[in-house]
């Protein structure tokens, strides 16, 4: 990749502590947001607090504030390697029962066999955008085009945790039960957020999530 | 955790009632918010007037209906809303064993923050106490639960001294309208003039249909026919729904959304505006 500073990347001031990077419309896929994940974890830039990965933005939380050209010194200074981030992202499979909420609406909106609908998400393999909205929730790329569908005008008002759904032209998972406006195509028994593990030693922490970022992932119909 | 101390019981848990410290940044790439303290200030002051670290573990509710007995001798404090009851806001006291604090009616603010000398005790959750209940971290308070101190909530305090009070200029009374300051928000140019003077031209109102994940705005509709892509979101975000309803988003908010944001309110500010209640007058005003 040669990202450079002055060409393509784009900042924009977030309140008085934070700075939201973007790449405007050269960005495709997510590549470019999980290598400057890495580089933000492995040689952060100081008194960054956190950083936060949108769906083609990138935020930058300082503790003080810094300058612009203070965040555009790091971003020159950062390599962004030769090696393919998916090549050293994990596989994870999610076993799915499939008779979701949606998923005959789904079909008949899309004049397909429910085994259709079925076949077409368990066929395609995805890759975590971001996590958010959500403790976990991931908003997976990779949905194949034919069943891409909006998320419903009216949110329903209770989603349980481990509902497989599609949104737009995402799929995810819902990792917590709460309100949701997609459509649920079946459930998964695998845990995406588990709050026990930030209760014990520091080093467990982020087992809590089942996902990050780059993840790839497959659904296994049962 | 180290040996603990029952300090008292709830009798009537009211509105919210939640442990909450200075919460757990970090996580929001996972979308876990950092919850914590609505009113900082306000949790700072209650500390200190029990001798605490500013940090420490605080009790938060909404409103009124918070009925506390007390097991053990205390020094307890209270800050934030304007509350009638058994112990005044912006004042901290000698509780004895048995007695029992209501904090019985609300007439201005909406977040009271009770401290307890030793802080209180809660497990840890990513180096936080701040209850989260939606994410299944921590809880809501209930009726009959025992709450405990870290420390004896007694000991070696102010000796002679029977009250303590914030000093006037450092108390808040958070009855009357508010001024919120705001920095331009990231999509500030979808708006155009007329809809970025309107905002802080109007005087708002926090919908009742409010709480800890953000208070929507009543008063005026805002409009933009531009969208965004799901971005990250910060507490103090101002987005614009696609119905034109401003919502402020909060602690315990979404760390990502799609929609845009005109305006970010001040950090400086933000503790006022959470102790905004629904029938006080809200208005804005640029600071770039």
């Amino acid at each position: 990749m040669d990202l450079s500073c002055e060409e393509k990347f784009q900042l924009k001031a977030y309140g008085p502590l934070a700075w939201l990077v973007s790449v405007g419309l050269q960005s495709s896929g997510g590549d470019w947001l999980y290598r400057l994940a890495r580089a933000a974890d492995e040689n952060p830039p100081e008194r960054l607090q956190e950083c936060v990965l949108g769906f083609d933005t990138f935020l930058l939380v300082f503790r003080e504030e810094v300058s612009q050209e203070f965040v555009e010194e790091w971003l020159l200074k950062i390599e962004w390697g030769v090696d393919e981030v998916s090549g050293d992202s994990r596989l994870i499979e999610f076993p799915v029962t499939y008779g979701g909420a949606d998923l005959e609406a789904l079909a008949e909106a899309k004049e397909m066999l429910v085994e259709e609908v079925v076949r077409r998400h368990s066929d395609a393999e995805y890759r975590v955008r971001l996590l958010g909205f959500s403790p976990g929730f991931p908003y997976l790329d990779g949905l194949d085009e034919a069943l891409c569908m909006a998320r419903k005008d009216i949110p329903v008002p209770r989603i349980e945790a481990g509902a497989v759904a599609i949104g737009g032209s995402h799929a995810g998972i819902y990792s917590i039960a709460s309100p949701g406006g997609w459509h649920v195509l079946g459930r998964t028994s695998s845990a995406l957020f588990d709050p026990e593990f930030g209760r014990g030693e520091t080093g467990k922490w982020k087992d809590a999530f089942a996902l990050k970022p780059g993840d790839r992932v497959r659904f296994l119909p049962v | 955790m180290s040996e603990l101390y029952p300090v008292c019981r709830v009798i009537s848990s009211g509105v919210g009632l939640s442990i909450q410290d200075s919460g757990r940044p970090g996580w929001r790439r996972f979308g876990l918010p950092a919850s914590g303290a609505m009113d900082a200030y306000s949790m700072v002051w209650a500390n200190r007037l029990v001798g605490n670290s500013d940090w420490s573990p605080v009790l938060e509710f909404a409103f009124q209906g918070v009925k506390l007995e007390f097991l053990a001798d205390s020094w307890i404090a209270c800050c934030g809303a304007r509350t009638e009851g058994d112990l005044d806001p912006w004042s901290g006291r000698f509780v004895e064993q048995g007695e029992i604090l209501s904090f019985r009616r609300c007439v201005g603010g909406v977040f009271t923050y009770l401290a307890i000398s030793g802080g209180w005790a809660s497990d840890l959750w990513f180096g936080s106490c701040s209850a989260n209940p939606r994410a299944r971290i921590g809880g809501l308070i209930k009726v009959e639960d025992i709450l405990y101190s870290q420390r004896k909530p007694n000991v070696g305090l102010f000796p002679g001294v029977s009250k303590r009070v914030v000093l006037k200029e450092s108390k808040r009374d958070y009855c009357n309208d508010v001024m919120i300051r705001i920095f331009r928000g990231p999509q500030y140019e979808f708006f155009n003039r007329e809809q970025v003077g309107e905002f802080v031209s109007k005087e708002w109102r926090v919908s009742s249909r409010s709480d800890r994940t953000g208070y929507r705005l009543e008063g005026g509709t805002l409009y933009t026919d531009k969208t965004i892509s799901s971005e990250p979101t910060l507490p103090g975000s101002v987005q614009v729904t696609p119905s034109g309803q401003p919502i402020v988003t909060l602690n315990d908010g979404p760390t990502v959304g799609g929609y845009p944001k005109i305006a970010f309110v001040h950090p400086g500010d933000l503790s006022w505006l959470v102790q905004t209640s629904p029938n006080q007058n809200m208005r804005f005003q640029w600071v770039d």
